[in-house]
């Protein structure tokens, strides 16, 4: 018998211990079975070290398990190596995984046949990963051959997808297509054309028509690193296939190629996995739980996502390069600064607001400590996951501009909407972006659990649910939010909650108004919603609807401002409303 | 003890190593030992200005793989415009030529095509900084050493120089205005707390200086700086700051001296555009480094946002259960103030000065 396998106690169940390193910070969480279920354990956070002077993402993650073994008084490293499987002594962990988003985005060039078809489909599937298309080549642009080649030489991707054509279909453009990419691949990996190094090798996906693959095959075989996935249109969509080749060329060319992060993933048991993606399957999971639509929204340093999750397909729309960190000077441009500052109570001087936005792209790491730079930098997340929706809806075909309105749940994580701050501010910035409607929960993760617990999902199931129900996650509210327009001060819905703690509370809300009724964190209340005539939650205008609700953070949140959202545009009455709002949530009490 | 999220390098006298490096291989002409000034070129570098594509197998109506039967010249030569580069012989003695459009080389015959490259210009590389050459590799990279002042900024516009130092305001919190801007400036690099006007940075450019070290640009100049002439480098960041004092106490001290704005090179280990002072004479003692430094109690550290942004303290307490923020509960230290103030910051917002002095 092996020293490792006599040393392991007899213990059927495993411990894991799961990484989250993401461009500001590196999470880890320790989970292990107490009272025969899995829990979360405990977890710690540690700035993620791969900028100069340090450049290696390994120091923090060690520091983190470091100070997770100090929380718990389990000795989770030796000489700096990872204790693994379990001691008997109890030291140690059995597995150990990686979720990363600090590896930086694949720039990528899409090659297809059709914008709406082939072109969209790959432009669904790279939602699999962090990656930022740097350029579209399709024979409808009119470039030349002698263009498309600059473009590559001075783009210089680390991912040609190329898709297009129906199995079977035409295939002399698309020939030509990959002839062309191919002659830029062999210059692009020579670098002596363009004033720079070599190129390293260049991943390549193909997932076109599926009878060019032998002839794609001689022509690129040789000029980068070939994968060929099933074709993403052989007629209806089919994305699953190329997903998964995707995931292994980021792990390869991104995740394995980031400093420290190699030494991290020998460690590791379980494949790793893009934050977005690890995020995109929880979300999912909570889709199938709940039967309906689950909204995921991670606004990190550098990148954002929106996962709309249904219990049978995933819609992911992830950005890298977009952010509240450096990137938040993009932030920017997604909207006239004006508007995006109409949405903070506090009021803000434009020159002041760009003033702090490009400061803190200069200290992407820093963390506002004003009341003003936190209202500005929650309109700029409102800003940015409104962008999201606005993409995601392009891409999806989505109703755009139309409220969601079939929502069970928003799982919210990351940057500022991530933090343990009062509840009421971080509800309202999700219902100001996403305007959804209907009756929904919406829950945080507070602890940075999401993207371990989404590793861990294809691995053990049964640990994911049991730490779920263990409170992994901090359950920050239930909304009601009526789909209708009415006239202000109008009542638009009328909610009466009964508690055998709490008695009976009842409030009719006014069109325009939001307004909160507390019920503690694992309190149960009967409620019963009435809208009005015009309004709908989601059983039909005017129609009531009861249910049983668990208490949580803020309670009960009713947003009777109705759908679509509109402020006032006389400048001293927004204010006012967007004051109320706030006011109304507890986003105020810190002003 | 957590590392700090950021560090800055602040060097009244060290031996400070500067990396120089051509953006494709080429020649270094400086050799180890060499004693370099800051204008002497070190490497050379040919640097394209384009590239053409013929489509040789079609105009020759030939299989790609035929092509290279046919070609009149040798991958890597010139050619001049008009000269023939391949013939194919035709029915009844005719032939099929293909010129060369351009003056250039012949770069290669890849997949029926030929690939000429227009003549490329030569790309000098200056040493940027007085010192000797410690190291070069063959074709592309050159080490200088030197003895001298270093400072590490946050942010620098991309240019880079040299040029005496010249700094027309006496306190870090100075605004440098065009009344400061004389016949003096010529050929300086200016130093100041601010600058917050456009008509400040255009008198800089008529006046020919050779770059301006400032804490902070307001976001207007900031979005410009990357435009004008002359290298921009900022200490502090955007907004109305004032540079740090320890850092404007030591660009005071060398005053007339010649100094080098230096960007850092390429690539994940690349760090921090860097002020060098170079002090010949002057010789360093190399003293170890503790290259992975971790926040203690006494270290001196620059404070990244407001309400106290821009000013330098010493450590005096750390929390790493840390205290509630507005942006939650965040761990990180108390650091006394110079005005006595002892105020908590999270380590994410605090800048770890290594051997300044508060």
């Amino acid at each position: 018998m092996s020293k490792e396998a006599s040393s392991r106690p007899n213990r059927p169940l495993p411990s894991y211990l799961l990484a989250d390193v993401g461009h500001a910070n590196t999470t880890v969480v320790l989970l292990d079975v107490v009272d025969d279920a899995y829990r979360f354990v405990g977890r710690a956070s540690h700035p993620t070290t791969l900028n100069p002077p340090w450049s290696n993402a390994l120091l923090g993650l060690r520091e983190a398990i470091r100070q997770l073994a100090e929380m718990t008084g389990r000795p989770l490293l030796q000489d700096d190596q990872l204790l693994r499987p379990t001691r008997a002594d109890g030291a140690g962990v059995d597995h150990f995984g990686l979720a990363v988003s600090a590896a930086g985005p694949l720039p990528t060039i899409l090659v297809g046949l059709s914008d709406s078809l082939s072109l969209t489909s790959a432009r669904r599937a790279l939602q699999a990963i962090y990656a930022t298309v740097s350029d579209t080549f399709s024979p409808k642009d009119g470039r030349t051959e002698q263009q498309y080649v600059a473009a590559m030489l001075e783009q210089r991707p680390g991912l040609v997808f190329v898709t297009g054509g129906t199995d079977g279909g035409a295939t002399r453009p698309l020939l030509k297509l990959v002839e062309t990419v191919g002659l830029g691949l062999g210059l692009l990996q020579e670098g002596s054309l363009f004033s720079a190094p070599p190129a390293p090798e260049v991943a390549v996906l193909f997932a076109g028509n599926s009878h060019l693959r032998s002839q794609v095959a001689e022509i690129l075989g040789q000029d980068g690193l070939l994968r060929v996935a099933e074709n993403v249109r052989p007629g209806t969509e089919r994305l699953s296939d190329a997903r998964r080749l995707l995931h292994r060329s980021y792990r390869e060319t991104k995740i394995e190629t980031t400093p420290g992060l190699r030494e991290a993933l020998a460690w590791s048991s379980l494949p790793p996995m893009p934050t977005a993606a690890a995020f995109a399957t929880l979300v999912q999971y909570f889709a199938v739980a709940e039967e309906g639509l689950v909204l995921g929204v991670d606004v990190g340093s550098e990148t954002a996502a929106l996962i709309a999750a249904w219990p049978d397909h995933l819609q992911p729309w992830v950005q890298a390069g977009l952010g509240l960190g450096r990137s938040l000077v993009k932030a920017l441009d997604l909207d006239d600064l004006a508007a995006t500052l109409a949405w903070s109570p506090v009021e803000m001087a434009e020159a002041a607001a760009q003033a702090a936005v490009y400061h803190k792209s200069l200290h992407p790491q820093t963390i506002p400590m004003t009341a003003g730079q936190r209202q500005l930098e929650q309109a700029l997340a409102r800003a940015v996951i409104r962008h999201l929706a606005r993409a995601a809806a392009g891409l999806w075909q989505w109703p755009a501009g139309a409220s969601l309105s079939s929502v069970r749940r928003l799982l919210v994580r990351g940057g500022l909407l991530g933090q343990p701050l009062a509840p009421g501010p971080v509800i309202l910035t999700l219902l100001d972006a996403l305007q959804p409607a209907g009756i929904f929960t919406v829950s945080q993760d507070r602890y940075g659990l999401a993207p371990a617990l989404g590793l861990l999902a294809g691995h053990d199931p049964v640990a994911v649910v049991q730490t779920l129900a263990g409170g992994a996650l901090v359950e920050l509210g239930c909304v009601i939010a009526p789909l209708g327009v009415g006239q202000p001060g109008e009542a638009a819905v009328r909610v009466e909650v009964r508690s055998e703690r709490l008695g009976t509370v009842e409030a009719e809300v006014a069109y325009g108004e939001i307004e909160v009724i507390p019920l503690p964190p694992g309190r149960q209340a009967e409620v019963m919603v009435q809208p009005a005539r015009l309004f709908d939650v989601g059983f039909g205008a005017g129609q009531p609807h009861q249910w049983t609700v668990t208490g949580s953070a803020a309670g009960l949140v009713i947003d009777a401002r109705g759908r679509p959202l509109s402020l006032p545009t006389d400048p001293a009455g927004r204010r006012e409303w967007v004051r109320r709002w706030h006011s109304s949530v507890g986003g105020m009490s810190d002003e | 003890m957590p590392y700090p999220t950021s560090l800055t390098l602040v060097k009244p006298l060290a031996r400070l190593r500067c990396e120089r490096w051509l953006p494709v291989p080429g020649e270094v002409v400086a050799q180890v030992g060499q004693a370099v000034t800051a204008v002497q070129v070190v490497a050379r570098a040919p640097i394209a200005r384009g590239f053409l594509i013929l489509r040789a197998s079609e105009a020759l109506r030939v299989p790609p793989a035929d092509v290279g039967r046919y070609l009149l010249v040798e991958e890597g030569v010139a050619v001049r415009r008009g000269q023939p580069l391949l013939r194919r012989p035709g029915l009844l003695g005719s032939q099929r030529p293909l010129a060369s459009p351009i003056d250039g080389l012949f770069h290669q015959l890849r997949h029926g095509r030929l690939i000429l490259q227009r003549m490329p210009d030569t790309l000098e590389l200056r040493a940027m900084v007085q010192g000797w050459v410690t190291n070069v590799t063959a074709d592309q990279w050159v080490t200088i050493e030197t003895d001298g002042a270093l400072i590490q900024a946050v942010w620098s516009s991309g240019k880079e120089g040299f040029g005496r130092l010249l700094t027309p305001v006496t306190a870090p919190d100075g605004v440098l205005t065009a009344a400061h801007l004389g016949p003096e400036s010529r050929g300086a690099i200016l130093v100041a707390g601010r600058v917050d006007e456009m008509a400040a940075l255009r008198k800089a450019e008529e006046s020919s200086v050779r770059g301006l070290i400032v804490g902070s640009l307001p976001p207007e100049l900031f979005a410009a700086a990357p435009g004008l002439a002359f290298p921009v480098v900022l200490t502090e960041g955007v907004g109305p700051l004032p540079m740090a004092e320890p850092l404007f106490r030591v660009l005071l001290e060398h005053q007339g001296e010649e100094a080098s704005l230096l960007n850092p090179p390429p690539g994940p280990m690349g760090g921090r555009p860097s002020i060098v002072i170079p002090r010949p004479g002057a010789t360093a003692a190399v003293l170890p480094e503790d290259d992975r430094p971790q926040w203690a109690i006494g270290q001196v550290a620059r404070i990244l946002q407001p309400p106290h942004a821009g000013q330098v303290g010493r450590v005096v307490q750390l929390l790493p259960r840390g205290r509630m923020t507005a942006a939650g509960r965040w761990p990180g230290a108390e650091v006394a103030l110079a005005d006595g103030q002892r105020v908590f910051v999270p380590y994410l917002n605090l800048d770890l000065l290594p051997g300044a002095e508060a």
